[in-house]
């Protein structure tokens, strides 16, 4: 008797513990694929930073192509938060505010965007005018921080 | 005399060190170059006081004016008792405070050199660690700093009730260096041995510019 419970009780546990893998294995794949887009962007802003703090030997044609990419990923940003994982169980820094001012959220993607072509034009006038836009495209990255990512 | 030249220099530097830490990070982006100066001059003071805690006079060793935990929690009713006889260094409890405040400030400088905005500001060492841990870094970086305002009151609420309850003036012993006190003299003095000071100057310094420069490079990948 008591080893049939056990059996019951443990065939429960694992059922509800594969169900809840499958619902968090779908969310867990949705917030990787939107961390690769920041990852991404990264990298191609590393670069940038690099040459604005002097570490860098300045290229304005890098600057020109790796603003031109952070122009392309800005565009993915909303559709990388169409999964709403408010409430999840998946460990990620996008605050539950993102979904409750959506179009204010991909408003900032879109100023990004902006800001990032920007970049890249001014990668051809040289370093003064790619300093002043890089200033302008971390203010589009820090603005979207401050309001819609987790404070470590 | 109890406090020699270099230590009370120390003491009013790191004051200096912390307004200014704390006016850079809070005063905006354009300041913020200087939070990491300020966050290096720390470090250095901090290697130099612990060099002192060795090189010094009597009473800025390590030796003197440390006592065992216990020890230090039973001076507490000395230092809350209004006549108890004044004494040259620090107390036992005063000691512990030492030890504390100084561990709070390397704790904070250290996780400083890891923390990243990821935007505008890259401490030195941020390359070495993976994201998550400089999240952590962040994490305490930021909470470390609340803990070092609580000790730094505790420090200012201390030195207020020597003020006005015990009847001593240590800002004034900490500024000029001397103490008088009718207590039978240990005969040990607190005259600065400048050999000694230009030495562990020099070694504070060279150290935390070497941290600084071999810090490891970036890595960009396109």
């Amino acid at each position: 008797m008591r080893k049939t419970f056990q059996f019951f009780l443990t065939s429960c546990l694992l059922a509800s513990a594969s169900l809840s893998f499958a619902a968090d294995e779908r969310t867990t794949m949705g917030v990787e694929s939107r961390q690769g887009i920041f990852e991404v962007i990264r990298m191609y802003f590393g670069p940038v930073y690099g040459m604005v703090k002097g570490q860098v030997p300045f290229d304005g044609a890098v600057v020109e192509r790796n603003a031109y990419k952070i122009h392309e990923l800005a565009s993915m940003i909303p559709d990388g938060f169409v999964m709403n994982t408010q409430g999840s169980d998946v460990e990620t820094e996008a605050l539950d505010a993102i979904w409750d001012n959506i179009e204010d959220f991909n408003g900032k993607a879109a100023t990004l965007a902006e800001k990032a072509s920007a970049l890249s034009a001014a990668g051809a006038e040289g370093l003064e005018a790619t300093q002043a836009a890089f200033q302008e495209l971390g203010g589009a990255c820090k603005s979207c921080h401050d309001d819609y990512r987790e404070q470590e | 005399m109890v406090w020699d030249v270099p230590t009370r220099l120390f003491h009013w530097l790191i004051v200096l060190s912390f307004c200014g830490s704390w006016f850079t990070a809070e005063a905006g982006l354009d300041w913020f170059d200087y939070h990491f100066y300020f966050g290096y001059t720390t470090l250095a003071l901090l290697v130099f006081r612990l060099l002192w805690g060795f090189w010094g006079s009597e009473y800025a060793r390590f030796r003197q004016f440390m006592v065992s935990p216990w020890n230090a929690l039973r001076q507490i009713p000395t230092l809350l008792s209004r006549n108890a006889p004044h004494n040259l260094g620090h107390s036992g409890t005063g000691g512990w405070a030492v030890l504390i405040l100084l561990s709070l400030l390397g704790i904070q400088v250290g996780s400083g050199l890891f923390v990243s905005d990821d935007i505008f500001y890259t401490g030195p060492y941020n390359p070495l660690v993976s994201s998550d841990t400089a999240g952590t870094l962040a994490y305490i970086h930021r909470t470390n700093f609340t803990v070092l305002q609580v000790f730094i009151s505790l420090h200012l609420l201390v030195i207020g009730w020597y003020q006005f309850g015990k009847g001593e003036n240590l800002t004034r012993v900490m500024l000029t260096g001397h103490k008088s006190v009718v207590a039978p003299s240990t005969g040990s003095s607190a005259e600065t041995r400048w050999g000694l000071f230009i030495a562990a100057t020099l070694v504070s310094i060279v150290a935390v510019t070497l941290l600084v420069q071999l810090a490891p490079e970036p890595v960009y990948l396109y």
